[in-house]
């Protein structure tokens, strides 16, 4: 799946028509991009982009699209390359893809000697089990 | 329990928020009716805490690891984890701001009320830290 780098999210907001919200008087100065949104239908969109990575995993993109832009990849991409703007039919439903590790499990694994480059890929119970090894050999 | 008419509040607020600090919630309204509520910061953070949890979801990457927060459906990211757990913080604050400026009466953001104002209740980017990571969240974030 081709994922984007954050310049492709800023070409999407802006011909998406969403708003930069502006740093105002009095408070923080965000290092992020704040963009907003209102729909017709009263719901109100929201991102903000990072400038934690040059680029986005899978499973991160796929909350994205579901959750903040509410568009497919493919309006992302007919945005980004060809200048469309995307239509929007309704609150997407379905689950996004990739398995998350809980926050805390991906800590401990860290804490107890685990390097990270051996969490990608990693699903919960192989998380899980590779814990209960680490802290066995403790 | 007390019920302070606006006039009598706006008269004597140092008691009110004296008692409140005690724990004694201290309700004001016009007639009989409780139209706000003074409460001590620390216990409203305890209740909202009970009722709605964090759960960030961690993604590692070959070059670097993100977090996606569902409650809020922001994330962070960075080449570690610490640093990705910076950048939430980050975004979270980003997150609250825009909520309470204009997201908070859409019928799609709504929801997140409880967890933003968590979020609000927090001191400072370390107290933002423990509350979407709990109190044994690692290096604090900067």
């Amino acid at each position: 799946m081709r994922t984007p780098r954050p310049g492709d999210l800023r070409r999407f907001c802006v011909i998406d028509g969403w708003v930069r919200a502006a740093d105002a008087p009095g408070r923080r100065v965000s290092r992020r991009e704040v963009w907003t949104k209102r729909l017709a239908d009263g719901r109100a969109l929201h991102t903000a982009i990072s400038k934690g990575r040059d680029e986005y995993g899978v499973p991160l993109f796929a909350r994205i699209l579901r959750a903040q832009l509410q568009v497919t990849a493919a309006q992302v991409w007919a945005a980004v390359d060809k200048g469309e703007a995307p239509q929007r039919p309704g609150v997407h439903s379905s689950r996004p893809q990739g398995e998350p590790l809980p926050f805390a499990l991906a800590e401990r694994l860290l804490a107890a000697g685990l390097p990270q480059a051996e969490l990608v890929g990693l699903g919960q119970a192989e998380a899980e089990r590779r814990l209960a090894e680490l802290e066995r050999r403790r | 329990m007390v019920r302070w008419q606006m006039s009598e509040a706006r008269k004597d607020f140092s008691t009110l928020v004296e008692r409140a600090s005690r724990g004694e919630w201290q309700l004001v309204g016009r007639r009989a009716r409780a139209e706000v509520v003074l409460a001590d910061a620390a216990e409203i953070a305890e209740l909202l805490a009970a009722a709605f949890p964090f759960a960030p979801e961690v993604f590692a990457e070959e070059t670097g690891v993100e977090i996606w927060l569902p409650e809020l459906e922001v994330y962070g990211q960075g080449s570690t984890l610490a640093e990705a757990q910076d950048d939430l913080v980050e975004a979270a604050l980003d997150f609250v701001d825009a909520w309470e400026a204009e997201l908070r009466a859409a019928p799609n953001q709504r929801h997140k009320s409880g967890h933003a104002r968590r979020v609000q209740l927090a001191d400072d980017r370390a107290g933002v830290a423990k509350v979407l990571f709990g109190a044994t969240a690692g290096s604090p974030p900067r």
